[in-house]
């Protein structure tokens, strides 16, 4: 069993690790990648709004949903790690697209579908706000992540200090009371 | 009181006995006495020239006439006399020669002031004779120090009048042109001694006091050199006698006066004194060859010459000889005069710049093919001298001297057959310019030798230039030439519509771009238009014509780029002739069918007379037009799709291509954008039809362009989900492979072989996609569709 969880917590940081492959990329793609395409084409959008949905996407599934069932699964280090990477995302998808961190709600989901992120009678074009619908909701969506896993490792945090505030109480009442 | 004899109070003393070698009287101011008193002159013999003639039988000057030879006044000119007489006559000549060669005299200086020579020569006159007048021996010191083209000048005019004497004395001198042979006088009469002299002896004295180097005792040398010969023809003087003693007197007289001349030009009076060793064996005349050529000079210089008879002392001295001929005194002067003026006159133009010289245009106008060598000779003669003039460079050619000039001059000196030996340049002299050429010590460098440095390089480098030019010229090939020709005939017409455009522009030159001169024209502006059009519609028949070859041909060229490096700009460059394939196709479309509704619109504004006809006719001629353009418009959006599929394969590795090789990615996209240009060009040119009030087109063309940005974008978006997707597999995988290492080997083995198989996959998909279609012989992927698909059915 301890070997199955260790392969878990591999996998969860094998999963961290990709995303923020992937999201280091960004400036990558938007200084090097970028200008061999044509303006109109909107490469750096459409590779944020890819990662921005794979990455958002793995980190569903391993937190066990949108609303973080998983979480209380992971380890405080791995709660952390999450939440670090999750401010990570943030904070390079704001400094790409300024715009996103603006919308705070979203026309629709995209757990189960990807972005249609061409428009046009014969989709020559990229749908930006489609692309950065796209973006806002993983944004959010990962914002909400954040937020319960800090609520989650705060909640342990507690419970630790709970814990130990009862061994010491419990400590005192056996060695001082009668 | 010693005498000059080229003392400017020579014409003034002229009279009576004058002569500077006429020594009759006690006052015989005899040149070649130097210091020596008057007493001299009668010492018995031992001056030859001063000695008085009549009482001395070794005179040279007095012959066994001598009685006849006396003049008037008691003057006795003998020979010598008459010519130095001439000369002194014309001192004004005399005289402006130093003012002339004033600079060249500053120059050679070899030869300036007494040589050393000479004083060897003299070594063997008196002692008196050492003690002449140094500024006698240096004015003719200066005077021979000329230049080497005075001094060849001086020469020639020297020579010019031994010549004439040769020729006026002919073949009955026996030979011998030496005015102190002995053959005419016989034995007794040799003014030298009467006992011939062995001509080895004479020969091996005079030229063993004689600096090897010294012109003018080589020239002295010289003089005496053939008598050395003719004393050995006096051992036989018996057969001479044939000769009579006017024509000897005669030739004696002229050679005599060549001789002076000489030594007037060369030596000054010492080398008169040279006569005296004459006694050694006369020596041979250098330049008897000149003789032959300058004789009919001088024989047309004998015309002229009878009219200056009163010429200096010559009348007197004719008076003082009667059997001297006095047209040949005459002459003699008369050629010394013209010589000096003419060397003057020259020297002076020498030193004058060159007039600027025509240009080449007129300077080869009506010049003919034989007289174009000389004319270009005197050009480039005239070019040097006006770049010497101009550099500054005469006053230190003429003072110091070049290595340049040096060999010039040498050259110039073995052109006219003189010895290197006679130079000048090796006598003692006491001006310190000399010093260093002399000792051949190294001089700095000449501003001389560095023009010439500099003109050397700037002409080899022109000519090089040149050289170069000419083997371009030549080494073109046929067919370069012709399309120079061609560019320039159409370089021409280009020209020429831009000119006749520019006249339409500049005459408007109003508000708007298309108020042309033709605007108040329109009959003649539709008949440009359909000239233009019809230029146009011709081209684009032959464009529509060869589109089968060019579809092919398009094809052989992106198979033949694929897996190579130019593999992304031979798409493009597919691509870009691949879109005017399909433009050109679109346009045709879209105008026959836009043409069938006009003529549809034209017979419903008639009044209904075709409608039995028109009803029919659009839905006839569409399938028509499409009947007639489908095999085109298959192939040509056939190849579309192949060009896409190159494309779409490109972008699958957009990433990895954009990182590793931009160039090929940009080329990609531009193929690419290729398509979408001419689409909105051509959405642009519906637009504006409509836009400009024509009616709009009730069909539209069923043709559209290859969508390719499209497809690509599609693309694009599906790698980089591919991308994100594969990298988090990938790490999965890793994980994974970590995990069930320890697990597992056979289990690690076979996540290892399904990683490579999967990367290998991803890989050559593209790769083995079109080995099947070249192995299956699918040209297009419509046909690989169908066969994969008939496959999978099977």
């Amino acid at each position: 069993m301890a070997t199955e969880e260790d392969a878990g917590d591999q996998e969860f940081a094998a999963i961290l690790q990709a995303a923020t492959e992937l999201v280091s990329e960004l400036n990558f793609v938007k200084e090097e990648v970028a200008p061999c395409f044509a303006p109109h084409w909107r490469v750096e959008v459409l590779w944020s709004s890819s990662i921005a949905h794979i990455c958002s996407n793995q980190i569903i599934q391993q937190i066990g949903g949108p609303e973080g069932t998983g979480l209380c699964d992971l380890s405080t280090s791995q709660v952390l790690d999450l939440i670090s990477w999750i401010e990570f995302f943030r904070g390079h998808i704001e400094e790409a697209f300024p715009q996103v961190a603006e919308l705070r709600s979203t026309r629709k989901t995209y757990f189960d579908e990807k972005p249609e992120l061409l428009k046009g009678e014969h989709k020559k074009e990229v749908d930006m706000e489609s692309a950065t619908d796209s973006l806002a909701w993983a944004n959010n969506m990962l914002w909400e992540i954040h937020r319960l896993a800090e609520g989650e490792f705060l909640q342990r945090t507690r419970d630790q200090v709970d814990e130990w505030l009862e061994n010491v109480y419990g400590c005192v009442a056996f060695h001082f009371l009668p | 009181m010693p005498h000059n004899p080229f003392d400017d109070d020579g014409p003034s003393n002229g009279g009576g006995g004058t002569n500077p070698f006429e020594s009759s009287g006690g006052g015989s101011s005899n040149p070649f006495e130097g210091g020596s008193p008057p007493s001299g002159g009668g010492g018995g013999g031992t001056n030859p020239f001063g000695d008085d003639s009549r009482s001395s039988s070794n005179n040279p000057f007095e012959n066994e006439d001598s009685g006849s030879n006396q003049g008037g006044g008691g003057a006795y000119l003998n020979q010598f006399g008459s010519r130095a007489a001439g000369f002194v006559g014309n001192v004004g000549n005399a005289l402006q020669r130093p003012k002339v060669l004033g600079r060249v005299m500053r120059s050679k200086t070899s030869s300036d002031g007494i040589d050393h020579s000479d004083l060897d020569v003299l070594s063997d006159l008196p002692e008196s004779s050492h003690g002449g007048p140094p500024a006698s021996v240096s004015s003719h010191g200066r005077s021979v120090s000329i230049s080497a083209a005075a001094s060849r000048r001086a020469q020639s005019s020297v020579d010019a009048v031994g010549g004439w004497i040769k020729n006026r004395g002919g073949p009955g001198g026996g030979g011998s042109s030496n005015p102190f042979d002995d053959n005419d006088t016989g034995g007794g009469t040799n003014p030298f001694g009467s006992t011939p002299v062995p001509a080895s002896s004479g020969q091996a004295n005079s030229r063993s006091d004689l600096p090897s180097n010294d012109s003018n005792n080589i020239n002295t040398q010289s003089t005496f050199r053939p008598n050395s010969g003719n004393n050995n023809q006096t051992s036989g003087a018996a057969s001479v006698k044939r000769k009579t003693r006017k024509q000897a007197r005669k030739e004696k007289q002229h050679q005599q006066s060549i001789m002076n001349n000489i030594n007037s030009h060369q030596a000054g009076p010492k080398k008169g004194l040279g006569l005296r060793r004459g006694k050694q064996g006369p020596a041979k005349w250098p330049f008897d060859d000149f003789n032959d050529n300058t004789g009919t000079q001088y024989q047309a210089m004998n015309n002229t010459s009878n009219g200056d008879g009163g010429d200096g002392a010559g009348g007197e001295g004719a008076g003082g000889m009667d059997d001297i001929d006095p047209l040949m005194m005459n002459m003699g002067n008369q050629t010394i005069n013209t010589a000096a003026a003419e060397l003057g006159e020259d020297m002076q133009k020498e030193f004058e710049r060159p007039a600027d010289l025509p240009t080449i245009t007129e300077a080869v106008r009506d010049l003919s093919l034989v007289d174009f060598e000389r004319k270009a000779e005197e050009r480039a003669i005239s070019i040097l001298s006006m770049w010497l003039h101009d550099s500054g460079l005469i006053d230190d050619l003429l003072v110091t001297g070049t290595q340049g000039y040096n060999s010039l001059a040498k050259r110039t000196r073995a052109a006219a057959g003189i010895a290197d030996d006679m130079t000048v340049s090796t006598t003692r002299t006491s001006e310190g310019m000399e010093v260093g050429a002399v000792t051949g010590l190294p001089l700095e460098t000449l501003k001389m030798d560095k023009e010439i440095v500099w003109l050397r390089n700037r002409v080899q480098r022109e000519l090089t230039l040149v050289n170069s030019r000419l083997n371009d010229g030549v080494a073109a090939s046929g067919a370069e030439v012709q399309e120079l020709v061609n560019s320039v005939a159409a370089t021409k017409g280009d020209l020429g519509r831009m000119r006749q455009m520019l006249t339409y522009i500049t005459q408007s030159g109003t508000k708007q771009r298309d108020e042309f001169l033709l605007q108040n024209c329109p009959r003649l502006r539709q008949v440009m238009n359909a000239r233009r059009n019809l230029f146009r519609c011709f081209r684009e028949l032959d464009f529509f014509d060869q589109m089968p070859t060019t579809c092919e041909r398009l094809r052989e060229e992106l198979h033949a780029g694929e897996w190579t490096t130019d593999e992304w700009n031979t798409i493009r460059n597919v691509s870009m002739e691949h879109v005017e394939l399909e433009i050109l196709l679109v346009e045709a479309e879209a105008g026959m069918k836009d043409l069938m509704d006009q003529n549809e619109n034209e017979g419903d504004g008639r009044g209904g007379r075709l409608q039995p006809s028109s009803k029919n006719r659009p839905s006839i001629n569409t399938e028509l037009v499409d009947r007639f353009l489908n095999p085109h418009v298959t192939n040509v959006w056939e190849l579309g799709e192949e060009i896409k599929m190159r494309i779409t394969a490109g972008l699958n590795t957009a990433y990895d291509l954009a990182s590793n090789n931009p160039a090929a990615m940009v080329a990609l996209v531009e193929a690419v954008e290729v398509y979408e240009r001419a689409t909105e060009h051509y959405h642009s040119l519906q637009q504006q039809d409509c836009g400009d009030g024509k009616q709009p087109k009730k069909r539209a063309g069923k043709l559209k362009f290859t969508n390719m940005r499209a497809s690509a974008l599609a693309t694009l978006c599906q790698h980089f989900t591919l991308r994100c997707a594969e990298v988090f597999r990938r790490v999965q995988m890793r994980v994974r492979c970590r995990f069930t290492n320890l697990v597992d080997p056979l289990l690690r083995f076979r996540c290892k072989v399904s990683h490579a198989l999967f990367f290998h996959f991803l890989c050559h998909t593209r790769r083995l996609i079109w080995q099947l279609k070249r192995m299956l012989g699918i040209k297009n992927l419509r046909q690989f569709f169908k066969l994969l698909r008939s496959l999978c059915r099977s």
